[in-house]
């Protein structure tokens, strides 16, 4: 067996392991210790990723098909990872081990089911990303949809409730969008594996035929864009990242939208490329979503609310890559969504500490805070000019790929366009900051302190992440394009 | 052949319209239960007879039991029957808008046609232990979910 055949195991029998481990010991008394096993499940997810990462890109081998280990003998390979859902795989790693980190902290003892319901979450978006066929994405989105209603009523607060409802109910309209959009393809291709659906399925004049294809394309285009919260499907995104635990929301606005619904979008995008349609209803979706996302932004008080109309916006910019469907927007929405993971999850853990020490996430009740809160602040500023792509930070380069890309593919009125978008970008998140940690202090958070353990660290590493990775850009995009994925 | 399959979507959308509007949960969960059963006559007259089998076995019985039963320890059927607003509207929207694309699709002749490979030879065996195996896993860990959210909302004690 080689050693990407056990790697890849790994993505699978690692969260199952700990799901049977979690409900063996007495939980309510060992919250931190099934927390930690979680965190170690992340972190061996993120090193496996990283580790078949650079085995596949040797192998020289555009992918590498498996199955769960007792059919791997019978020569049966129905899942299969290749460098870009590798990439991602460590993405979901990354994000839910900085969830575990903060849940330390803001998970209570009475909350003994987070362990199980991270691991389902994670074997869902993990099961997204390996499978081969439309159908089984589906059944591994519906898993992680499941697993996040519920960890955002977790609490069974009226407002936590509220938030579970407001998802559960568009994410049941998606699901009819989605398996009627299959339903149809189905009828057209026979099959809804990747390998043996073609673009051809969208080829030809208007007839019946053709027309049953495109009508499938729009549904699953809209299923996916209610997934991923993009406009006008956004509505239930604000609501249920306020009402989620802080670490539940890094978890939601870090990855799950980008994998439930941006991911499936680009499987779309891969599977049909050079499909004009598809392209433009990628283009309308992704200026429609930043100009709305960043002028709801400007508006919102609290905390949690900027970051997640802001994720919103953010979306677009990610759904314009995809849309130049060339090799280098492909690229370049991947590591948007990259940067944008870390510098988002960076926003949610300041908004932990925030909620921690201080008790209240409206920004007009903070001010001053940079004194009292140091490292917080340090890590939310970062975060901000990594969003709004500000030079060197990851998100600056990120951004600059998303509009050469565009440039490239001749959409240069989209491309000057998102250019001049990002200056919402920085406006909504400047006003947070002024907010909350610059200006006079607030003399109510004079015996306010800095924010401390898993929290601190997470900031810490983020920030961490965000700098180096803008600072050696060059040479990261060097390795990836030696490796095959650029 | 054609008559059944018209007769099992009319029951369909007569019992979906009932279960959806009913004031009375059990009355809502014996109308899903009907919808399944002509889901299930309806998959068995296309040819699916083991999908049929589950639909009629699963949906129809063994989820309506579970839901009677719910209703009944729980008390939530006399809750339920407390007036309150209802928005008839909107199904009734729904059904005129899919009425009026059936009546277009029959005047304009379109036809979704059949692809020849759709449910073809292949056993059961086989498309459960091999062809659809990643499926059945997603639904073993979607099972673990579903387990996970009834100790969460039942279980676990509300926000300290």
């Amino acid at each position: 067996m080689s050693a990407l055949a056990v790697i890849t195991q790994l993505f699978l029998a690692l969260p199952l392991l700990a799901l049977v481990v979690n409900n063996l010991v007495p939980r309510e008394t060992m919250r931190h210790t099934t927390i930690g096993m979680s965190a170690g499940v992340a972190t061996a997810q993120l090193l496996a990723a990283i580790i078949g990462f650079v085995l596949l890109s040797a192998s020289g081998e555009s992918s590498f098909r498996f199955a769960l280990a007792w059919d791997a003998a019978k020569g049966l390979g129905y899942f299969r990872v290749d460098l870009v859902t590798l990439f991602l795989l460590a993405c979901v790693g990354l994000v839910s081990l900085i969830a575990n980190l903060t849940a330390f902290t803001t998970i209570d003892d009475h909350r003994s089911s987070f362990t199980n319901l991270l691991m389902v979450m994670l074997l869902g978006m993990n099961g997204m990303l390996i499978v081969r066929d439309l159908f089984s994405l589906y059944v591994f989105m519906e898993v992680t949809g499941i697993a996040s209603f519920v960890m955002i009523g977790m609490y069974k607060s009226t407002r936590d409730l509220e938030g579970a409802f407001k998802y559960m109910v568009l994410s049941m309209l998606a699901t009819i969008f989605i398996l009627t959009g299959l339903s149809l393809l189905f009828i057209k291709a026979g099959s809804l594996s990747f390998d043996l659906l073609r673009p051809a399925l969208f080829e030809g004049v208007v007839d019946a035929k053709t027309l049953l294809s495109w009508v499938a394309l729009v549904l699953l285009v809209s299923g996916y864009a209610i997934k991923s919260g993009v406009v006008p499907f956004h509505s239930w995104l604000p609501d249920a990242y306020e009402s989620a635990d802080s670490a539940v929301s890094i978890m939601l606005s870090g990855i799950v939208t980008k994998i439930a619904g941006v991911y499936s979008m680009l499987v779309l995008v891969r599977l049909f490329p050079g499909n004009m349609a598809l392209r433009g209803t990628l283009l309308v979706l992704g200026l429609l979503t930043i100009i709305t996302g960043a002028l709801l932004a400007l508006q919102q008080q609290s905390f949690k609310r900027i970051a997640a109309y802001s994720s919103v916006s953010q979306m677009g910019y990610i759904l314009l890559g995809f849309a130049a469907d060339t090799r280098l927007g492909i690229i370049a929405g991947l590591l948007y969504l990259l940067t944008h993971a870390l510098a988002k999850t960076a926003l949610f853990t300041n908004a932990a500490a925030l909620e921690k020490r201080l008790g209240t996430l409206n920004v007009n009740e903070m001010g001053g805070l940079q004194a009292k809160m140091p490292v917080t602040a340090f890590s939310s500023v970062a975060a901000l000019l990594s969003i709004a792509g500000v030079p060197p930070l990851a998100g600056f380069w990120s951004k600059l790929l998303v509009l050469i890309a565009l440039w490239s593919a001749g959409l240069r009125g989209v491309a000057a366009a998102a250019l001049l978008l990002s200056i919402l970008s920085g406006a909504y998140f400047l006003r947070l900051q002024k907010k909350a940690f610059f200006g006079k202090l607030n003399p109510r958070w004079n015996s306010v302190v800095e924010i401390t353990g898993g929290i601190q660290v997470s900031e810490l590493l983020l920030s961490i992440a965000t700098i180096a990775i803008g600072l050696l850009f060059p040479l990261v995009l060097l390795y990836l394009q030696h490796a095959g994925l650029v | 052949m054609n008559i059944a399959i018209y007769v099992c979507l009319g029951a369909m959308l007569v019992f979906g319209f009932l279960s959806v509007l009913s004031r009375h949960l059990i009355n809502a969960a014996i109308s899903l239960a009907a919808v399944s059963a002509a889901c299930g006559v309806l998959m068995y007259v296309l040819g699916a007879h083991t999908a049929a089998i589950f639909e009629v076995s699963v949906c129809s019985g063994l989820v309506t039991v579970i839901f009677i039963s719910a209703v009944s320890l729980s008390n939530g059927d006399k809750q339920a029957s407390a007036p309150e607003k209802r928005a008839h509207l909107l199904p009734i929207i729904l059904i005129a808008i899919g009425a009026i694309l059936v009546i277009v699709s029959l005047l304009t002749g379109f036809s979704l046609g059949t692809h020849s490979t759709v449910g073809s030879a292949a056993s059961f065996d086989n498309v459960f232990w091999e062809t659809r195996q990643a499926d059945i896993f997603g639904q073993m860990v979607a099972i673990i979910a579903g387990a996970s959210a009834i100790v969460v909302f039942f279980k676990e004690s509300e926000k300290q």
